[in-house]
């Protein structure tokens, strides 16, 4: 076959000759000794053009810029928001199952809790049901949004030695 | 288990730092080399790459994680280090306006190691696709969608580079 052109020799050390493109030319470098010195020489080239520079960027570089990136982002601060709000949702939907279920405990009337709890179940009215259903749903959310800013605080702080 | 690109990539939009930087870990070195081949200045270098990973990470809801990030990076620091190149231009020019150089020359000359004396000697364009094809290890198609140019134009202008850089070589060693 012909010899290789020089853009083609280039294009096969770039690796973007394919199938029978790519089979022809490697075959032939092996095959003709001035090709193959050509295609040595590229190599060579890329070689010295793929040598790391003597400097390089400082240790611990990658989670010092992490660090920034994370805490100095406005669009957190309205993750920040959103997952409040998906958390005081989900804070709601467990305080109403659990009055729920409360309720459903009383209308069976298992002697056990009312014991416990010391009251009489049959005798509670409507306002202290609410105010039992308004306690547990502040709690709920107190609780689960003191975890939020828990775990954002120390993701924007101290997000290198986390783990 | 190594996590894929794509994973680092939605946890880092989940502000999770850990993530982001193992993000930063596996490219720092290439983009790295792109912003200190272009630039030959171990500090510019060093804030340019730092720059171009805040970058990212601020516009991470737009990248869609499907596509290879390298390409991304690359368009983001060279496009930083273009923008130093060229202020830097301006700012020598208004210092002295019979000074000969372009935006095309290093910002300072540190002491130059062999590669960067050769890429000196090449056009800033060629110096371009240099850097993104054997540091970045981009094909000529991501090149292309890199320096806004077309497939056939970085093909002819990476060939001509390194007919270039192979007689520069030949010179130097001769002169050794
Ligand atoms: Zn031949």
């Amino acid at each position: 076959m012909m010899c290789l052109s020089d853009n083609e020799l280039q294009m096969l050390a770039d690796n973007a000759l394919a199938g029978q493109d790519r089979e022809r030319a490697l075959s032939h470098i092996k095959s003709c000794a001035q090709c193959g010195e050509q295609y040595a020489q590229i190599r060579s080239v890329f070689a010295f053009l793929e040598s790391e520079p003597a400097v390089g960027l400082p240790a611990g570089f990658a989670e010092a810029v992490a660090e920034r990136a994370v805490s100095s982002l406005g669009w957190l601060q309205t993750k920040r928001v959103q997952k409040s709000i998906k958390d005081i949702a989900v804070a709601m939907v467990v305080a109403i199952v659990l009055s729920v279920l409360l309720n459903w405990l009383s209308s069976n009337s298992l002697g056990v809790v009312a014991d416990t709890l010391s009251y009489d179940l049959d005798t509670v009215d409507i306002p202290f049901a609410y105010a039992m259903l308004l306690f547990t749903l502040t709690i709920g959310v107190v609780t689960i949004d003191a975890i939020m800013y828990h775990r954002f605080n120390r993701l924007s702080v101290h997000g290198r030695d986390r783990k | 288990m190594q996590r894929t690109d794509a994973e680092l990539i939605r946890r880092s939009r989940e502000a999770d730092g850990d993530a982001f930087a193992e993000l930063v870990r596996r490219y720092e070195k290439r983009v790295f080399g792109i912003v200190y081949r272009m630039l030959n200045d171990h500090t510019e270098a060093t804030d340019i790459t730092q720059e171009t990973f805040i970058k990212a990470y601020t516009h991470l809801d737009q990248f869609d994680d499907e596509r290879p990030l390298m390409p991304w990076l690359a368009t983001i620091a060279l496009n930083l280090a273009r923008n130093l190149l060229t202020s830097a231009w301006a700012k020598r020019q208004a210092l002295d306006d019979n000074l000969s150089c372009s935006p095309s020359e290093f910002t300072r000359l540190e002491v130059l190691d062999e590669v960067q004396s050769v890429l000196s000697h090449l056009t800033p364009e060629q110096r371009e696709v240099i850097v993104l094809r054997h540091i970045s290890d981009l094909t000529y198609e991501e090149i292309a969608g890199v320096t806004g140019e077309k497939i056939s134009t970085v093909k002819s202008r990476l060939f001509e580079a390194r007919q270039r850089i192979k007689l520069l070589r030949t010179h130097e060693e001769a002169k050794l």
